[in-house]
């Protein structure tokens, strides 16, 4: 259930991510846009990093997320991986990764990511019907 | 969608998308558009075109509250978010709106070109060298920071000044500043509207490429179509090494996009302005937020011309390590400095008017033909110089906006080949090292970091530029100077 898979976009990255629930799905789409940024390569994890945000709907909410993990990236120069997601009220997320500091010999060099866009955007709580996914587009 | 009856030749070049299009989200929106599409391109690339959802966005653009004229498209236009890539929309100071979206995550992601006294001769068998010193002295690549770190007084007057910072601080020439777009400084910059999350991204990464379509390249004259003109910007001779810097306003403009979108969005709602696509939010041109937006957003273009002024700077100290003579003494000075995304508060005559106009240009270069007080008074006799980065194996263009364009595009013109193919199925077409085989055929010397952005960037993942800038050209709106073909290369 917990994957994710490339959406065809001419010129930036979109990707389509599952989960068993939706905070399940941010979190794949969180561990997806690291896997953009670095080539794919293993990263181990040791320092933890958690993350607080609010927004008025859940597509604000999956954007100011990503665009969080975006400036811990860039301005911590950590990368991450095995994300723990919680969403709660109207609309908070609370959220953990794992990871190190970024290392280029280490993690390659993959796309900078340097937004993410509302275009595209999808939430859907698969609730009744799973599984819940979320869709997203990163301007590289 | 086909567009029959919708679409329909305008004249050479031209396509005209009618204003009678409604959408189905235009209807449950309540909106129409306000006046026509405008699509530069031929008949085979229209085909293209007509595939993704470009239309659709050109559209879109030209329901949004006082937009003058014709909403645009360059013949690069491809699908982007909101605006489409290519788009050019010119709206009313007063009544008319201001949307982050018409100019992009990469505020002010443009082109620096420089000239050198240097023939493909004289540097054949250095090439390689100049382009490993190029890579080892400009940073690049994904989580690039810049050389130095600035200090929060420092990178408020970055924001303020733009490269008039750098070239106080011995990071170029002073003469750099006079044929930079607006001398590289948007008056009006205000850093008070930068929030500190920009900012922290911007300190560590000024004077840095960046990765994906970033690059430095040494390139050849090809060919001279204008002598002339060629004369006035310093090329003068077919196998003139001319360098190209291609590259914007990194986190710093990326976050401010972001920031300003969240903005935006709740403008959105309490001004009561329907939204067709969430990346076409935007606000009333006169009000607090728009405003906000405009000056923020000077900050980071700022900031952009002052990171290619950098690293303009190291691309001269590079070869002049290299060659064993000053730069200066080498001739390499600039031709010019040009933006690809922004927006800019313009004066322009339209229907008899003179009107004050915020021109959105997200993928498309300003233009101005002859005569403009805008241009730099030693090219003002032939007009500004629009400079177009093709992809790694092909050609880049310099040429200059006419007057047809200051009349019908507000002085706008393409800017790039514009991508053919998903990043996604690039990857999968373009191994690679098939890639660096097929540059190295062609004589061109390719040093980049990431192997992934060699495949994404392979040259048959975009459109061909030659045709991209035929069709401006047949249209009017711009004229070709000289055609450039690269020798090396440097990728994030």
């Amino acid at each position: 259930m917990r994957h994710y898979e490339f959406v065809d976009h001419t010129a930036d990255i979109a990707i389509k991510a599952f989960g068993e629930s939706l905070a399940e799905a941010f979190a794949v789409a969180a561990e997806a846009m690291f896997d953009i940024i670095t080539d794919k390569s293993p990263v181990d994890g040791h320092e933890e990093v958690q993350i607080e945000v609010e927004a008025d709907d859940l597509e604000g909410l999956l954007v100011v997320f990503l665009s969080r993990l975006i400036f811990v990236h860039e301005v911590d120069r950590l990368v991450l991986k095995d994300f723990r997601v919680e969403l709660s009220g109207h609309w908070r997320l609370q959220a953990t990764g794992r990871g190190e500091k970024f290392v280029s010999s280490k993690h390659g060099h993959g796309n900078h990511v340097k937004g993410v866009s509302y275009h595209m955007i999808e939430v859907f709580d698969g609730r009744e019907k799973k599984p819940s996914h979320v869709q997203v587009l990163f301007d590289v | 969608m086909d567009w029959e009856g919708f679409l329909k030749r305008a004249g050479e070049c031209r396509f005209e998308i009618s204003s009678s299009y409604l959408s189905a989200a235009m209807k449950q929106n309540r909106v129409m558009m306000n006046t026509p599409g405008l699509v530069y391109a031929d008949e085979e690339m229209m085909k293209a075109i007509k595939a993704d959802d470009s239309l659709e966005q050109v559209a879109n653009v030209a329901t949004l509250p006082g937009i003058v004229g014709k909403s645009m498209a360059m013949p690069d236009i491809h699908h982007g978010y909101g605006f489409a890539i290519g788009g050019v929309a010119a709206f009313d100071a007063h009544d008319g709106i201001i949307s982050p979206g018409g100019v992009g995550y990469d505020i002010n992601c443009g082109v620096r070109l420089l000239r050198s006294d240097l023939t493909y001769e004289d540097i054949r068998h250095r090439i390689t060298k100049l382009i490993d010193t190029m890579f080892d002295n400009v940073p690049c690549g994904v989580g690039s920071e810049g050389r130095i770190q600035l200090s929060p007084a420092q990178l408020d007057e970055v924001l303020r000044r733009g490269p008039g910072w750098a070239v106080e601080n011995g990071y170029g020439w002073e003469d750099d500043l006079d044929v930079t777009e607006d001398r590289g400084c948007i008056e009006g910059a205000d850093p008070a509207l930068v929030s500190p999350t920009a900012k922290k991204r911007g300190k560590g990464q000024l004077g840095s490429l960046g990765a994906g379509n970033h690059f430095l390249e040494i390139q050849r004259v090809d060919e001279i179509y204008d002598a002339e003109a060629a004369r006035v910007f310093g090329v003068t001779e077919k196998n003139q090494i001319l360098l190209m810097i291609h590259t914007g306003s990194r986190g710093c403009g990326h976050q401010i996009c972001t920031d300003y979108l969240e903005i935006m969005r709740q403008a959105n709602r309490k001004y009561n302005i329907p939204l067709l696509d969430r990346e076409l939010s935007c606000a009333p041109a006169m009000s607090p937020e728009a405003q906000s937006y405009f000056t923020a957003m000077k900050c980071a273009a700022n900031f952009a011309w002052a990171n290619r002024q950098m690293i303009a700077h190291w691309v001269r100290e590079s070869f002049a390590s290299v060659l064993g003579r000053p730069a200066d003494k080498l001739g390499l000075a600039m031709i010019y400095d040009v933006a690809h995304n922004i927006a800019k508060l313009e004066e322009h005559d339209f229907e008899g008017r003179r009107r004050q106009l915020y021109v959105h240009r997200k993928g498309a270069t300003r233009a101005f033909g002859p005569g403009r007080p805008e241009v730099p008074e030693k090219y003002r006799s032939v007009g500004q110089p629009v400079l177009i980065p093709g992809d790694m194996g092909t050609a880049s263009y310099l040429l200059v906006g006419t007057d047809l364009a200051m009349g019908e595009t507000f002085g706008s013109s393409c800017h790039g080949a514009g991508r053919s193919a998903s990043r996604h199925v690039s990857r999968k077409r373009h191994p690679a090292n098939a890639v660096i085989e097929e540059l190295k055929r062609k004589g061109i010397y390719l040093q980049a970091k990431s192997r992934r952005v060699i495949s994404e960037e392979a040259p048959g993942a975009y459109k061909d530029v030659d045709r991209v800038v035929d069709v401006s050209q047949r249209a009017g709106i711009v004229r070709r100077v000289v055609r450039l073909v690269p020798v090396g290369v440097v990728k994030g």
